[in-house]
């Protein structure tokens, strides 16, 4: 190589190129691995959980409103024809209604004759003491506040439009009101303010005599206008877990550092407190208090070649990376020594979060599984941490005077599976995904958006108000 | 240095490392692309099909023949050189006959020495693509015209003529450059 070539060549080497912008990896990269024809690098998860967070709240309020409308239908809806149910009748109502209904075939067995071809001679009424929580309403209304669930039978006297409309099969019968003083008996539960049934139809059984329900017919009843069905129960839950807690750096460069991600080792654990509301028997919205303690083990390298960082060294001694760059002859050619040098931080953080969840649940007999979304508020209560320096020095240091973000949010996904000891309690195992969407940044070059798993295992116990 | 860590993960299709090695190594890259395509708007899709290329090819380096350096230097250039020759649709090389010869010309007489990089690099903007491209193969890249005959696929004969011619052409230029500069032209 003569003077000219080393000129040329020296012009060359000892010019440190500037990268023109649109040249970072995260510009370049699709286009790279295009041209490579590899699967493009995964996106981060924060995308992914708000779309599974709309789409379980996009459920949960359809689902919710299809069970609230269709049980609604079911049972209390217009014109809804109600299953056939049987009513016990106690000995001495019998007995009595036998009475009523000795008189009342007496008073009108010519003119039903007269006014119908079938039996119906044998036509009484009744008053039912003794009834199923179930026969005739929805909801259970024990309360008294839904649609009366027994029929106050009066005796009256039949005309001859009474019978035509008891002799049709499916008339409707008109519920405008109930009387409230009487947890029983309703009166004028129906628009002819009468109900008549046929004596024929009251059996024996061991349990007593019971009044095989309908007998006219199927009656359909229609919902009050002023009754709207109890949208959000009053069970609660609480419950108790811990588990383990797994985590990872989303880690955010600024382009001269890189963190030895293969290295790191990490045990982290959490506590949960945690109350529920039962909205509804699947649906469940619950929140709490977690207590996550963080702690991890990762090395700092720098691998930039062409950069010199030797101004890091005026940096705290925490600073993640160092380099020095030197020169050494190898004949002619000028060639790059590169020193790499490693520190090892050790971090704990501990942090308070409230979690907001929203839960869909599938109910078995003695299993239930479940999915839901939500929110985490978190505050850092505590960060501190050491490091083992380049010269291998031990560090301590207060991250408290250099995590700049003290509160954040998450996004959390979940999924569950609880296992039903009793009616009170369930054990329960609790799997969760929190992606922060803050960043954290605890020292002066890294920053991280922290992705954690939590596995956790707990009881539960439910209660009803 | 690139580590070698980073090497194995890369060679396992690692995203993680292929970022790693990208921003570690770019700048270098960047620099030979620059000096072989001068159309700015082509920068980054050469850096992108070097980078494509290194990635795919990295399985086949080998550390015990060589740093990886000159591995990836010689991909970068292979690049370059394609698509020099995809877009000027005519051989690389330069015919004797298209130039005028320089007449001799005395090194020391040139004043060569007083040229910063932005005029060199404005003299080697105005050079014929075959002279450029052998001039910074051999002369900047430091391949053997051995090597330069196998990548342009001419003879070593030729290589060395086109050597020749590249660096009077230079000279030339260079005499006026600092001609010009004497009398305050530019």
């Amino acid at each position: 190589m003569d003077s000219f070539d080393k000129k040329m060549k020296d012009a060359f080497e000892a010019y440190d190129e500037q990268i023109p912008e649109g040249m970072s990896w995260d510009e370049m990269a699709p286009g790279i691995l295009d041209k490579m024809d590899v699967p493009k690098e995964k996106k981060r998860f924060t995308l992914l959980f708000v779309l599974i967070g709309i789409g379980f709240i996009s459920l949960g309020a359809f689902m919710t409103y299809h069970f609230m409308h269709e049980e609604g239908n079911k049972n209390v809806g217009p014109y809804t024809t109600l299953p056939e149910q049987q009513i016990t009748v106690s000995e001495q109502k019998l007995k009595s209604i036998e009475e009523k209904s000795t008189l009342e075939t007496t008073d009108n067995t010519e003119e039903l004759q007269s006014n119908t071809t079938t039996k119906t001679n044998n036509i009484v009424s009744i008053d039912v003491e003794s009834h199923s929580s179930t026969a005739y309403s929805y909801p259970a209304s024990k309360d008294q506040s839904g649609v009366a669930k027994i029929v106050h039978l009066e005796e009256q006297e039949t005309t001859a439009m009474d019978k035509e409309e008891l002799n049709q099969p499916h008339k409707v019968v008109e519920v405008n009101n109930y009387d409230k003083q009487s947890s029983h008996h309703v009166r004028g539960l129906f628009d002819h303010k009468r109900l008549s049934v046929q004596k024929t139809a009251f059996l024996n059984n061991q349990s007593g005599s019971q009044l095989a329900y309908p007998l006219v017919g199927k009656m359909l009843l229609k919902e009050p206008k002023d009754y709207n069905p109890p949208f959000l129960s009053k069970a609660f839950y609480i419950a108790f877990d811990a588990g383990l807690m797994f985590w990872d750096w989303n880690q955010t460069e600024d382009g001269t550092v890189s963190i030895d991600q293969y290295e790191r080792e990490q045990l982290s654990y959490n506590v949960n407190g945690r109350i529920g509301w039962q909205l509804h028997k699947n649906w469940s919205l619950e929140t709490g208090l977690q207590l996550k303690s963080f702690e991890s083990e990762f090395n700092g390298v720098f691998y930039d070649e062409y950069k010199d960082r030797t101004d890091t060294l005026e940096q705290p001694i925490y600073n993640v990376v160092t380099r020095v760059v030197s020169y050494e002859q190898q004949g002619e050619i000028e060639v790059d020594v590169f020193e790499k040098r490693t520190i090892r931080h050790f971090n704990a953080l501990v942090q308070l979060s409230v979690p907001v969840v929203a839960s869909f649940q599938w109910n078995r007999k003695k299993w239930a599984l479940s999915a839901g979304a939500g929110a985490n508020i978190s505050y850092m209560l505590l960060s501190k941490g050491r490091s083992i320096n380049a010269q291998e020095q031990l560090v301590e240091y207060n991250a408290n005077t250099t995590l700049r973000s003290f509160a954040g949010f998450d996004l959390v996904g979940r999924f569950g599976l609880d296992y039903k000891l009793n009616d009170s309690y369930a054990l329960y195992t609790d799997i969760r995904v929190n992606q922060a969407l803050n960043t954290w940044t605890i020292d002066s070059e890294m920053s991280r958006n922290p992705l954690h798993y939590t596995i956790n295992l707990g009881v539960k116990k439910r209660f009803a108000l | 240095m690139i580590e070698k860590k980073i090497i194995n993960k890369c060679r396992k299709g690692d995203q993680r490392a292929f970022r790693e090695l990208y921003n570690a190594t770019v700048p270098y890259i960047f620099s030979i692309v620059k000096r072989y395509v001068f159309a700015e708007s082509d920068w980054k899709d050469v850096v992108q099909d070097a980078f494509a290329q290194i990635f795919t090819k990295i399985n086949v380096y080998d550390e015990n023949k060589g740093d990886f350096k000159p591995f990836i230097r010689k991909i970068t250039v292979n690049i370059c050189l394609m698509h020099i020759r995809k877009n000027k649709k005519t051989p690389l090389l330069t015919s004797m006959s298209d130039f005028e010869e320089p007449a001799s010309i005395d090194l020391d007489q040139m004043r060569f020495q007083n040229l910063n990089r932005t005029d060199i690099e404005n003299i080697l903007k105005d050079m014929p693509d075959g002279y450029r491209a052998i001039f910074l193969l051999h002369v900047i890249d430091e391949f053997t015209y051995e090597e330069i005959s196998e990548m342009l696929e001419i003879t070593k004969e030729t290589v060395r003529s086109q050597m020749f011619r590249a660096k009077k052409w230079i000279m030339k230029k260079s005499i006026i450059q600092y001609k010009k500069s004497s009398y305050g032209l530019f």
